[in-house]
């Protein structure tokens, strides 16, 4: 299951690398505070900062990212359990019991059991992702251009299912995204969208997209609406009553690892991840309680079940982005903007080459959770402060640094442009309902797709009957059609009264 | 807020019709460049492999527009009220003032940036920066000048320092 000499490596690799140790730190601190202040979301964190990383090795660029993850992950948790705020939709459910605890005086108990529990959950979902990530790998490598191309797909019918908005724009947004991946000079030779630029020969550059479609645009649609939190009170913590709450968390394990194991089943699937985590497994210890009464008015429970799983579900992202190259959500889309910025190539190729490497991964994403909490529990003491920053003032600030990194990366005004004219786009998108996360998938895993599908053309010289004779594809086309279509279906017949009547 | 939910419901239907042409004009320009790069690599390719995935992409695109725009147009002519509120209409932030100032600021915003964008060829990275801070900041309603000015000049000062010096990217800039 583990490989030993692997693991063996792996963990000299980090030894022997300072700076995958220094990054870690200021990358916790990050997501902590993006993650802390409302409307401020980890992704437009992992965005902005994703050029920095441009000067890194892969591994510290990498863990670099993972810790923005992992700070965000509990840095939203704090608004929600102080102001009832959740700082992203990941720390949703944190509110229902996290605000009532604070409204009781509880509030430094539960961000003592918000931090164990989101410390617990990025552990538990990181072990899972060590145990089945070379097994995984292993079959995968097995799979052919077909299988890929059906896997590429079912990756992005997913997130199209799984969003918030309508199928039909998922699968807009996403072949929106696939069509931008083919700009430029092909593999076959042909040159492709260029309007004759030279600029464009190597095509729309993807990470200053991403930039603009995560970040700019959201904070576009961020400005104007500032959030009401000037007059939240704010109240004093007190170290003993967080460790009380560490602790707590602590003697609750069972219920920490029950959250966090339905963090990383959830996480493993495209289109869902943190925010849908923490709500599934809010449900699920509701109805699992001895008492589901005391949920909504004050109950632990309710925030070890949120804050275990969103942070769990990180782990579980990693297992598709790593094993299949297809990332499932806004922050694994991020980290293989950074994997082919280093010029690696996710999925069970780099997994089976560079065992060690992925190792070295999982094994600094674990000592991460220690540094969380440490980190973490300064953070505390004056997030106060920090959370009533007005969000107009973030903006262009934000803006202004996405700006100047993505000319880090192209070296030229391209960068720039790509951000402002992505941002642009994906404001109209927000504004018309249509998932910018797929559309980034589409772009990111274009190139992929489009691989496999001219090799699937050579090898069945553009017969559409060769699929009949490879099982596997059709299991897997079966397998697809299974999952995508019962929510489809349930959309067609519930899209009229599951409208939100508020 | 202090909205009786009728006042809110004619607030959502009208913002409905506000948006509705916009989401028209969005889709059928979305359509006509999926049907143009596709209609102009089809015509350009020397072999299938050249087509391969963006023919596909693209008329599955235009017919998921289709479906997308009929599904908008419903909504908007059964129940106006039934509009999604945008991801972000969270309890916590209501708009400024106005019916639809935060969507008026947001424009505003994104036509800023691609001005910053283009005119930073010219302006260099410090000047355009300097400008673009002081005036989103101004598009957002911030009137107390003395914090615009410092802040503005602040940031681009450090942005490019750090960008410039500690990084080592060659911003183009016209002072620092």
């Amino acid at each position: 299951m583990i490989d030993t000499t692997a693991l063996v490596a792996a963990g000299q690799l980090l030894l022997s690398s300072p700076m995958a140790w220094i990054v870690v730190p200021p990358g916790i601190l990050i997501g902590l505070l993006f993650g802390a202040v409302p409307g401020l979301s980890i992704s437009i964190a992992m965005a902005v900062f994703l050029p920095v990383t441009l000067y890194m090795d892969f591994l510290p660029a990498i863990l670099f990212l993972t810790a923005i993850f992992t700070g965000g992950g509990f840095g939203a948790a704090i608004p929600a359990i102080l102001m009832n705020i959740p700082g992203t939709s990941g720390a949703v459910a944190t509110t229902f019991d996290g605000y009532p605890m604070a409204q009781q005086g509880r509030h430094g108990e539960a961000l003592g059991i918000g931090l164990a529990a989101s410390v617990i959950g990025t552990f538990v979902g990181y072990i899972f992702l060590l145990l089945v990530v070379g097994t995984l790998a292993g079959w995968i490598l097995r799979l052919g251009p077909t299988e890929m191309l059906v896997v590429a797909v079912w990756g992005l019918l997913l997130i199209a299912v799984l969003n918030d908005s309508t199928f039909a724009k998922g699968v807009v947004a996403g072949c929106l995204g696939l069509l931008v991946s083919t700009v430029g000079y092909s593999n076959t030779g042909m040159m492709r969208g260029t309007f004759g630029s030279m600029y464009l020969l190597d095509g729309i550059p993807a990470i200053p997209a991403l930039i603009g479609l995560f970040a700019a645009s959201e904070l576009f649609n961020l400005a104007g609406r500032d959030y009401i939190v000037a007059d939240a009170r704010l109240r004093k913590v007190s170290l003993a009553r967080i460790f009380e709450g560490v602790g707590q968390a602590f003697r609750k394990w069972t219920a920490v690892i029950r959250g966090s194991l339905i963090g990383t089943v959830v996480g493993v699937i495209p289109g869902v991840g943190a925010s849908v985590a923490n709500l599934a497994s809010y449900a699920m210890a509701k109805r699992r309680a001895p008492d589901p009464r005391t949920f909504g008015k004050g109950d632990p429970d309710g925030v070890i079940a949120s804050e275990a799983a969103n942070s769990s579900s990180e782990g579980g992202g990693m297992v598709t982005l790593l094993a299949l190259g297809i990332p499932g959500g806004a922050g694994t889309a991020i980290l293989l903007g950074a994997f082919a910025m280093h010029n690696v190539t996710g999925g069970p190729r780099f997994i089976a080459e560079n065992t060690d490497i992925v190792y070295a991964l999982i094994l600094g994403n674990m000592a991460q959770t220690i540094v969380l909490l440490v980190v973490g529990l300064a953070f505390v003491f004056v997030a106060g402060a920090i959370v009533k920053t007005p969000i107009r003032y973030l903006i262009p600030l934000v803006i202004a640094v996405a700006m100047m990194g993505a000319y880090a990366i192209t070296g030229n005004m391209l960068g720039p442009m790509t951000v402002a004219g992505a941002g642009a786009v994906g404001w109209l998108m927000r504004r018309y309902g249509y998932p910018v996360t797929a559309a980034v998938v589409g772009l990111l895993v274009g190139g992929m797709a489009e691989g496999e599908l001219v090799r699937s053309w050579q090898i069945s010289g553009g017969n559409i009957a060769f699929i009949l004779d490879r099982p596997i594809t059709l299991t897997l086309i079966g397998l697809l059609l299974l999952s995508v279509l019962p929510g489809l279906i349930r959309r067609a017949r519930g899209g009229r009264k599951t409208h939100p009547v508020s | 807020m202090s909205h009786s939910p009728k006042q809110a419901s004619a607030r959502r239907s009208l913002a409905a019709l506000v948006r509705a042409p916009g989401a028209l004009l969005f889709a059928l320009a979305l359509a006509l460049a999926m049907g143009f790069y596709a209609w102009s690599i089809l015509d350009s390719a020397r072999r299938t492999t050249d087509w391969l995935l963006i023919v596909p992409a693209a008329l599955v695109g235009i017919a998921a527009l289709v479906f997308a725009l009929t599904g908008d147009l419903k909504g908007l002519f059964t129940a106006p009220s039934a509009e999604k509120p945008a991801p972000q209409a969270e309890p916590g932030d209501a708009p400024a003032s106005g019916w639809f100032s935060g969507d008026v600021v947001g424009f505003a915003l994104m036509l800023l940036v691609l001005g910053y964008a283009l005119a930073l060829p010219w302006l260099g990275f410090d000047l355009g920066t300097f400008l673009f801070v002081a005036l989103a900041l101004l598009i957002q309603g911030e009137r107390r000048w003395l914090r615009l000015v410092f802040v503005s000049i602040l940031s681009a000062g450090l942005f490019v320092y750090v960008f410039k010096t500690l990084l080592g990217v060659r911003l183009p800039t016209l002072f620092l």
